[in-house]
């Protein structure tokens, strides 16, 4: 098997499978705390909306501006922007853990917008009913909003997880690993194609795989529905 | 009792207000069923929705139970409004909870203990009928289930008020009346007084024991159903009561009738349980110097009393009519004079 490796990806499997493994810690770490961050974000975004239950113009505002100028970023000017922060924060600014402050920051206002849609799908009547009964603001996201977009939510998730995916393998260029780079590096720049090739492929697998545990995820949850 | 006193309400839509409410008072006695009536946009859930205050208004007075809910602070307000359950059109049930769990919710919110919950649930279940769907989702429900599981959720907290937006708009003739008969139940067994806002007569006829025509942010007549059914007073109260009893006649015989060369009068009479409008109108032409021709009779169930209607053309001298008509008034027939435009069918529909 080392030897297969070996004759046909000029590689070994050690570096095969550390690119494997920096791409699952940096897509697996920077998703959670993505969305850790990007559900506050969302609610904040679809209770302070005009027509809100904490309608609050100026507080909508701000942060509307604030996901769309992080929106509006490339991942590749996100992270060298992000450079000074990142050095504070990791103590270094390359590497697999140094891109955990790009990806994840890049990625939280992304699924932000995609839960905001996914809040908002639910119907007003559902707050409605909820308020008839006495619930507070946090029963009605604990008990209303989040259980009913929740097949959404995840659907949005999914899709974040594939965009962390590619911006993963831009994150190569600050040294963090992971197949993204290892296609760069290794198969790209020293025109080793069946190295690539296989890259390309597990790229398509990890991403469906993703996008299929995703769909009956979500599939599950409305089914019960 | 609910007492709604004064109250306004504007809503900014662009450059143009809407007075959704416009100095409305009301007052909805304990155990009874209220209906509100009114064509598309005439303020009814907006007033419906002032009273558990989804919707709080520019000006006035909410009590209910004598409790004065503007007042409130939030928590307040939050024990408030578990004492006043909703219904709406849309059910606006959980998708993703149970029948159970959406039940259960309101007992949840208010902290109920888990076995009081589960008694609780099992109770309700029964009372609506739907013991055997515990563990079944909404949407593998019909209508006139998600209904009845809407009933049982905001019943749960055991509320003396509530309150029906449009509960019925979205079903069928037949679940429409199984589920106006379990409103009937809940206001008969259970003692909840029961406001219903609809814009279909039939509801009112068969569930309220009183109601209010609303049009335009206003309550333009108000009063007890087999009242409003028998002698309705503003133009748009008659455009709902035809609805359900349509008694208009062809164009036709209107011009006939204004074409009559005696004197004459038009009535509309209504009798209702005892009274009996047929053998009284045979007596008046025995004992006085009438003729009358019939153009219109029917007989309705409104809040279970029979409600016989009668419109008829009456020939004879002034003072012959007068008489008449005091007579059929002192024989318990309400009489009242029918405008021939108004009669004829052309004139378009109500709601
Ligand atoms: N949230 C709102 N914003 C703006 N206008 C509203 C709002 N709610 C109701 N209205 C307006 O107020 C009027 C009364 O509405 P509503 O109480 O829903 O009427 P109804 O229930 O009798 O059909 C309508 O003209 C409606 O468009
Ligand atoms: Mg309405």
């Amino acid at each position: 098997m080392t030897d297969f490796i070996e004759t046909y990806f000029a590689t070994t499997p050690e570096v095969l499978l550390e690119a494997a493994a920096d791409t699952l810690y940096m897509v697996g770490i920077s998703l959670v705390l993505g969305t850790l961050l990007a559900i506050p974000i969302a609610m904040g975004l679809v209770l302070m909306r005009p027509d809100g239950i904490k309608g609050n113009r100026v507080g909508y505002a701000v942060l509307n501006v604030v996901v769309n100028i992080a929106r509006s970023l490339p991942f590749i000017i996100l992270m060298v922007v992000l450079m000074p922060l990142t050095r504070f924060i990791v103590g270094t600014r390359i590497g697999t853990t140094a891109a955990l402050v790009p990806l994840t920051l890049f990625i939280a206002p992304f699924m932000a917008r995609l839960f905001e849609a996914s809040i908002l799908e639910v119907p007003k009547g559902i707050v409605e009913a909820a308020q008839s009964m006495g619930a507070t603001t946090w029963q009605i996201i604990r008990y209303f909003l989040l259980p009913e977009a929740w097949g959404s939510i995840l659907l949005a998730i999914t899709t974040g997880t594939v965009t962390l995916v590619g911006a993963t393998a831009m994150a190569g260029t600050i040294g963090a690993g992971g197949v993204g780079d290892l296609a760069l590096t290794y198969g790209y720049q020293a025109f080793n194609t069946p190295l690539m090739v296989l890259t390309v492929i597990v790229l398509i697998v990890f991403v469906q795989a993703i996008q299929s545990l995703g769909n009956t995820l979500a599939r599950r949850t409305r089914n019960r529905a | 009792m609910i007492e709604l006193s004064h109250i306004t309400r504007v809503f900014t839509a662009g450059a143009r207000d809407v007075r959704a409410l416009d100095d409305v008072s009301l007052t909805i006695p304990d155990g009874e069923i209220f209906g509100l009536i009114g064509s598309s946009g005439a303020g009814k859930s907006t007033l419906l929705r002032c009273i558990n205050l989804l919707e709080r208004p520019d000006s006035g007075e909410v009590r209910v139970h004598g409790v004065d809910m503007l007042g409130l602070g939030r928590g307040a307000l939050s024990a408030e409004r578990r004492g006043i359950g909703m219904i709406f059109q849309q059910f606006n049930l959980l998708d993703s909870a149970t029948v159970f769990d959406n039940i259960a919710m309101p007992m949840r919110l208010a902290g109920v203990p888990t076995d009081r919950i589960r008694a609780r649930v099992d109770e309700l279940l029964g009372f609506v009928e739907l013991s055997d769907k515990a563990t079944t989702y909404p949407p593998r429900l019909s209508g006139g289930q998600k209904q009845r599981v809407g009933i049982a959720r905001a019943l749960a907290n055991n509320p003396r008020i509530l309150l029906a937006d449009e509960a019925t708009s979205a079903l069928d003739p037949e679940t429409t009346d199984s589920i106006l008969a379990l409103l009937k139940r809940v206001n008969r067994e259970l003692g909840v007084t029961v406001v219903i806002v609809t814009h279909e007569m039939q509801v009112i006829a068969k569930t309220c024991h009183r109601v209010a025509v609303m049009s335009h942010g206003r309550i333009v007549e108000e009063g007890p159903v087999l009242d409003v059914f028998s002698d309705p007073r503003e133009r748009i109260t008659r455009r709902f009561v035809r609805t359900i009893i349509d008694d208009r006649v062809p164009e036709a015989l209107v011009e006939k009738i204004r074409a009559t060369p005696e004197n004459y009068e038009t009535w509309r009479l209504t009798y209702a349980g005892e009274a009996s409008a047929g053998s009284s109108l045979a007596e008046v032409n025995k004992t006085h110097d009438v003729t009358t021709s019939l153009l219109y009779a029917s007989v309705h169930e409104i809040d279970g009393v029979v409600l016989g209607v009668l419109v008829v053309q009456a020939k004879g001298t002034p003072e012959v009519l007068d008489a008449a008509k005091q007579y059929l008034r002192d024989a318990g027939v309400g009489v009242r004079q029918q405008d021939l435009d108004e009669m004829a069918h052309d004139e378009g529909n109500a709601a």
